[in-house]
């Protein structure tokens, strides 16, 4: 059964007015602004441009007087001085799109464009340039320079709408790495983290509507906020510091009382939030495949009612990103694997940048299997349609998918391949173009700082001036190839 | 500074320069900034923190004043309470530097010029969010017990009363009793609980203990249940206030001038967390396998626990044997490295001297030299004597991912830990040494890595292959080529642009004036705008600031204070290098140094190395230093009512010969650091 946020509603008895809906839900209804949605799933250790290529691109790029040929790190050949527009781009046919055409059900080239030729040299390349793929910034490990876009769009009010949960992050990565700190951050120096195992999100997400360790987590929570609270509320009895020492325990005993109220929020939304739920942990083997795969689709899985049950308005999905955490073994890839042996996750991404054809077909099936999760997520939210604005969820989800350091295994940051998704109503034009900027180092070259200002636009607001790039930077501002 | 702030700073010059329009009085950009910082305070302001009161503090007093000590200055620091910082919680839990637990979200206000002030720190609820993500992270020292595992700790597997939490069933009230007094008092309070403080563990860990419901269908079901337990026990008790906020309110009786003491507990703390980043009895961890540790049963600094615990901490002598043991030393072992570096290889690559976490601290916050790690290099070769051959090279040296050889970074702490460790004219040595730690090189000539390793030395303009020994590491540089750490790559690196001719003069040049002579520079007016001309990027960073800049006059007022103290590092590039060449000129440092507070400074200077000679020889620099010291291991800016503090630490240092470790010692016998007053009108 394909269940709609309508469907749920008229589920909760709750269609026919307003008054009859869960605090949370009338606060979101009396919204007046439009919804807006960010999903942004980022890959670990490059997303190879040719694998985002259509045919169609290519011949256009031709005309223009680029002759990709059969480059896989597309920028090496960039000689087109403008950027070039392919609107029938078929982008079904590129390597790693296939899952946007029909064949894994209604098709979503027509909701989607890809762009290439952006650049972010500010971010060093490399294995992974760690959170300034998503601040355009230099941001070594565990040093955030600036928060990224994800923590920015979250906190605008205008996208939150009063969902109990300011951004879902979660993830795999190789290794037992439970939270992920590499990709985002809330600021300077404070790396946010992703949740990469699937149960503790779970619980996290869901937890108050599980049964069995789920619910027990969610209780668990909520009575060490309470005795939080309680010995803040004892020791301000005792406290004999001045007002202004006073006033950071008080503090203190708001956030926790803040976050017992979201705790509140969320199990009043419970007989929603079970409509919703994906399979449980304990239904399901997805949580504990060895497989990153299996793990991702149920992080996918999770996101996506997250974002259906209004719990939150902003996704991010990590797939194996940060220089620690990339290194992943695809034990259900086995078959293209040479031999059928199993060789670790670098040295598999390193002998696909040294052209060996075994593992560069590996790496584009991986990027093939990541972009179904997506499209998956994407037709989910098509099928869903708005509550308080025309559409579908899909139309009002801007849904980004760019790799953590650019064009391959050892980037030079010169080509960040980026698929978008969904958004037509916040402005996007995912009609399926493709976009291919001229090479770095051209004046007309563009950054992904310009897609993150595109993004705040779609937000509604004016982000031009995110994006550190520094000196580096060409100009600020959308991307008006993909932005009405 | 913090990594943090030097990173706004140097937005803030780039922003700087890339607005125009100066004005000419310096007097009318004060008034303007200070407007302006209001603003912005009030702004990034916790809306129910109470306006900050007006008192002259930090480089708004003058610095004469300071050290007149008169007779009715009576000294203290206003009581306070002072939430746990990054690091030291992931120390207390027995956790290393990068490990997830070092993720927890403790970071300083950015506006705080060192990571140990306290004021407006809390736990707001994007902090706590994080905090509830990540505080079980800390908690595997007190949720196992096996010795030979790395991470376990040393005061918990040989400390028989707990062992009943672990191994019985059904833990008995006596049992939890004892765990959850000995979890308090020896890993999160640092001191002994309160009766309600362990009676509200007591009941959460019996609920909770109550309620374990061991999985049957594994093997290891109860005891996976119990860690799970025990996780969440130590959870609720690192929500406490007591373990995110540390008393500094004073205990004693009120004395004549409304002043108390800090308790025994109070005093001993804020001394361990001063001088070492962790609490006193913070536990010691095992690490490689249980074949080393960062420290024995009874945890770093056991001598400051006893002494709180016996009372003795109030005997001056205790303090001053406290101190000296724990400043720092030479030892081969580097056991210091123990807990945050787990590769044996790593650790015998770094020199052979230590320095207490609480000083390495101060050196990288004040200097700032670890924020070159967030600033991106353009050419780092630029207008140096060597080509792209060394980009791989000065990459690895900023990440040290090939390789075991220790970072630009870890080479200057080793280079000042040098300094700090023989412990004579510190303030001197940290200007005119030429001894640096420098990267071995000759390991490498066969290595597959070779193109990152083998000319990492380069840096330091040291071309000669560098034996894999720490002899050969020191090398004396060239007196005509750097002298100490102002010269230091690390340094020049992080307070610089990207490129080679960035406007990196005034970066260097403000946090000279702001930092090594105590004195402001107005903040950027918000009607300028300016910028060096981008048609000029083949101009070098000399010529552009003079043509630009210095022939306007309105301009001047500000970059008056920052230009002369900012060009005698031109003979630098942008990344470290020593110029050879400079847009087809000589490489020139030159400067006339004028109107300095300390009028023996003024005059032609050839270049940073002369300068920093001459800052060494300089009394008023030193105050300067002395002031830094304060504000680090204080905690907060020096005020007037600190100036008999201020004027014995100076009195200290002369007499001891250039004693760091006996001026910490004067600051931490002083009223300013014992005594506390509980004010309303602040």
């Amino acid at each position: 059964m394909t269940w709609t946020r309508r469907a749920f509603l008229k589920t909760l008895g709750i269609g026919a007015g307003a008054a009859l809906l869960t605090p949370f839900y009338r606060q979101v209804l009396a919204t007046g602004e439009i919804p807006r949605r960010f999903v942004i799933f980022v890959e670990g250790n490059g997303t190879e441009p040719r694998n985002l290529l259509s045919g169609t691109t290519a011949e256009a790029l031709l005309a223009a007087g680029t002759d990709v040929g059969d480059a896989r790190h597309l920028y090496r050949n960039y000689s087109h001085d403008t950027p070039v527009l392919s609107r029938e781009s078929n982008l079904a046919d590129a390597p790693s799109l296939a899952s946007l055409g029909a064949a894994g059900g209604p098709s979503m080239e027509e909701k989607s464009a890809v762009l290439l030729g952006l650049s972010s040299k500010i971010t060093g390349g490399g294995h992974s340039t760690e959170s300034g793929a998503l601040s355009s910034s230099r941001s070594p490990v565990g040093s955030p320079t600036d928060l990224t876009i994800d923590h920015l769009l979250a906190s605008m009010s205008g996208v939150r709408r009063g969902t109990p949960i300011q951004a879902v992050r979660l993830g795999v990565v190789g290794g037992n790495t439970r939270l992920n700190y590499s990709t985002c951050a809330f600021g300077p120096n404070q790396p946010a983290p992703i949740t990469c195992d699937p149960t503790t999100a779970f619980n996290s997400l869901f937890g108050s509507v599980a049964s069995g360790a789920g619910v027990a987590s969610f209780q668990e929570k909520r009575e060490l906020l309470d005795f939080a609270v309680a010995d803040v509320q004892r020791a301000l009895q005792t406290f004999s510091g001045n007002s202004r020492e006073r006033k950071k325990l008080e503090r203190y005993l708001e956030s926790l009382e803040d976050m017992v109220d979201r705790q509140e929020i969320i199990q009043d939304m419970g007989d929603h939030l079970q409509s919703v739920k994906p399979a449980e942990p304990d239904e399901s083997l997805l949580y504990t495949s060895e497989s990153p795969l299996d793990r991702l689709q149920a992080q996918v899985d999770m996101a996506t009612a997250a974002l259906i049950g209004g719990l939150t308005n902003v996704v991010v999905i990590a797939l194996g990103t940060g220089a620690r955490h990339f290194s992943l073994d695809y034990p259900s890839l086995i078959d293209l694997y040479p031999g059928g042996d199993m060789l670790g996750g670098h040295d598999a991404r390193h002998a696909a940048e040294s052209g060996h054809e075994s593992f560069v077909n590996l790496l584009t099936t991986i990027t093939d299997r990541h972009v179904e999760l997506m499209a998956s997520m994407a037709r989910s939210l098509d099928a869903t349609p708005e509550v308080t604005a025309n559409g579908t969820m899909l139309d009002h989800t801007v849904m980004l998918y760019m790799s953590d350091n650019g064009e391959k295994h050892h980037s030079l940051a010169e080509e960040w391949p980026i698929l978008l998704m969904g958004g037509g109503a916040l402005g996007l034009k995912t009609d399926g173009r493709t976009v291919v900027f001229p090479r770095h180092g051209h004046d007309n070259n563009r950054q992904v700082s310009n897609l993150f200002n595109t993004l705040g636009h779609a937000a509604g607001a004016d982000l031009n001036a995110f994006g550190h790039e520094g000196i580096t930077r060409i100009a600020e501002g959308p991307l008006s190839e993909i932005w009405s | 500074m913090r990594a943090s702030y030097v990173s706004q700073a140097v937005a803030f010059i780039a922003a700087w320069f890339f607005v125009a329009g100066c004005t000419e009085d310096p007097d009318s950009q004060w008034n303007q900034s200070q407007n302006s910082a209001t603003e912005n305070q009030t702004e990034n302001q916790d809306p129910n923190q109470e306006e900050e009161p007006a008192t002259p503090s930090g480089n708004d007093i003058d610095q004469s004043l300071l050290f007149l000590c008169l007779d009715d200055d009576v000294g203290y620091t206003e009581a306070r309470i002072r939430r746990i910082g990054r690091s030291e919680w992931t120390r207390n839990t027995g956790h290393a530097a990068g490990s997830a637990a070092d993720k927890n979200p403790f970071d300083g206000l950015p506006t705080h010029p060192f990571a140990t002030y306290s004021d407006g720190e809390t736990l707001n609820e994007s902090v706590l969010d994080i905090y509830l993500d990540s505080v079980k992270s800390g908690s595997y020292g007190w949720a196992t017990r096996d010795r030979w595992r790395a991470g376990a700790l040393s005061s918990n597997v040989d400390e028989d009363s707990i062992a009943c939490i672990f191994d019985d069933t059904s833990p008995d009230a006596d049992c939890i009793e004892t765990y959850t007094a000995y979890l308090l008092e020896r890993g999160v309070l640092f001191r002994p609980p309160t009766t309600e403080e362990h009676q509200a563990l007591i009941d959460f860990a019996t609920n909770v203990l109550g309620s374990e419901v061991p999985d049957e269908d594994h093997e290891d079901g109860q005891q996976a249940a119990r860690r799970h337990s025990l996780d969440r026990i130590f959870s609720a008790a690192w929500m406490t206030t007591g373990a995110l906020f540390r008393n500094e309110l004073g205990e004693g009786p009120v004395d004549e001038y409304g002043r108390s003491r800090l308790g025994d507990w109070e005093l001993a703390n804020a001394i361990a967390y001063a001088l070492d980043g962790r609490a006193a009895g913070a536990p010691g961890v095992y690490a490689r396998h249980g074949l080393a540790w960062s420290a024995d049963f009874e945890g770093h600094m056991p001598m400051l626990r006893q002494a709180a615990m016996d009372g003795t901490i109030s005997d001056p002598d205790v303090i001053a044997a406290a101190v000296r043991d724990y400043f720092g030393g030479l030892d081969e072992d580097r056991v210091d490295l123990n807990l945050d570096v787990r590769d044996e290889r790593r650790i015998s690559r770094r020199g052979e001297y230590w320095m207490a976490n609480g000083l390495r601290e101060f050196f990288r916050q004040w200097l700032g030299y670890d924020a070159h790690i967030n600033i991106f290099k353009d050419t780092p070769s630029a207008t140096s004597a060597f080509g792209s051959e060394v980009h791989s090279d000065y990459g690895n040296l900023i990440s040290g991912y090939y390789g075991h050889e220790s970072r630009l970074v870890e080479q200057m702490d080793d280079m000042i830990a040098r300094i700090v460790a023989e412990d004579e004219a510190v303030f001197e040595n940290l200007l005119t040494s030429r001894t640096f730690y420098t990267p071995a090189t000759a390991e490498f000539e066969e290595s597959s890595i070779v193109n990152s390793t083998l000319r990492t030395n380069y840096i330091y303009n040291v071309t000669d292959r560098t034996e894999p020994t720490r002899e050969d590491r020191w090398q004396v540089l060239p007196d005509n080529e750097r002298a100490g750490v102002l010269t230091h790559p690390a340094f020049l690196a992080s307070h610089a642009g990207a490129f080679e001719n960035d406007p990196n003069i005034v970066d260097r040049g403000k946090w000279v004036r702001e930092n090594m002579l105590c004195q402001d520079v107005p903040d950027l007016p918000i009607t300028v705008e300016a910028a060096f001309d981008p048609e000029t990027r083949d101009q070098s960073a000399r010529q552009r600031m003079t043509e630009q800049v210095e022939s306007r006059t309105e301009c001047m007022g500000c970059h008056g204070l920052m230009n002369p103290l900012g060009y005698p590092f031109e003979v630098y590039n942008h990344a470290g290098f020593l110029r050879i060449e400079d847009h087809g000129a000589e490489p020139d440092g030159s400067s006339e140094l004028r109107n300095m507070p300390d009028p023996d400074l003024n005059g032609p200077i050839r270049d940073a190395v002369e300068m920093s000679e001459k800052f060494a020889e300089s009394p008023y620099v030193k105050r300067c230093f002395i002031r830094q010291v304060f504000r680090y291991f204080m905690g907060r800016d020096e005020v007037l009512r600190d100036a008999c503090t201020l004027a014995q630490m100076e009195e200290t240092y002369e007499e001891s010969g250039g004693s760091l470790a006996e001026v910490l010692i004067t600051l931490f016998q002083s009223d300013s650091f014992q005594y506390r007053v509980v004010s309303e009108d602040l």
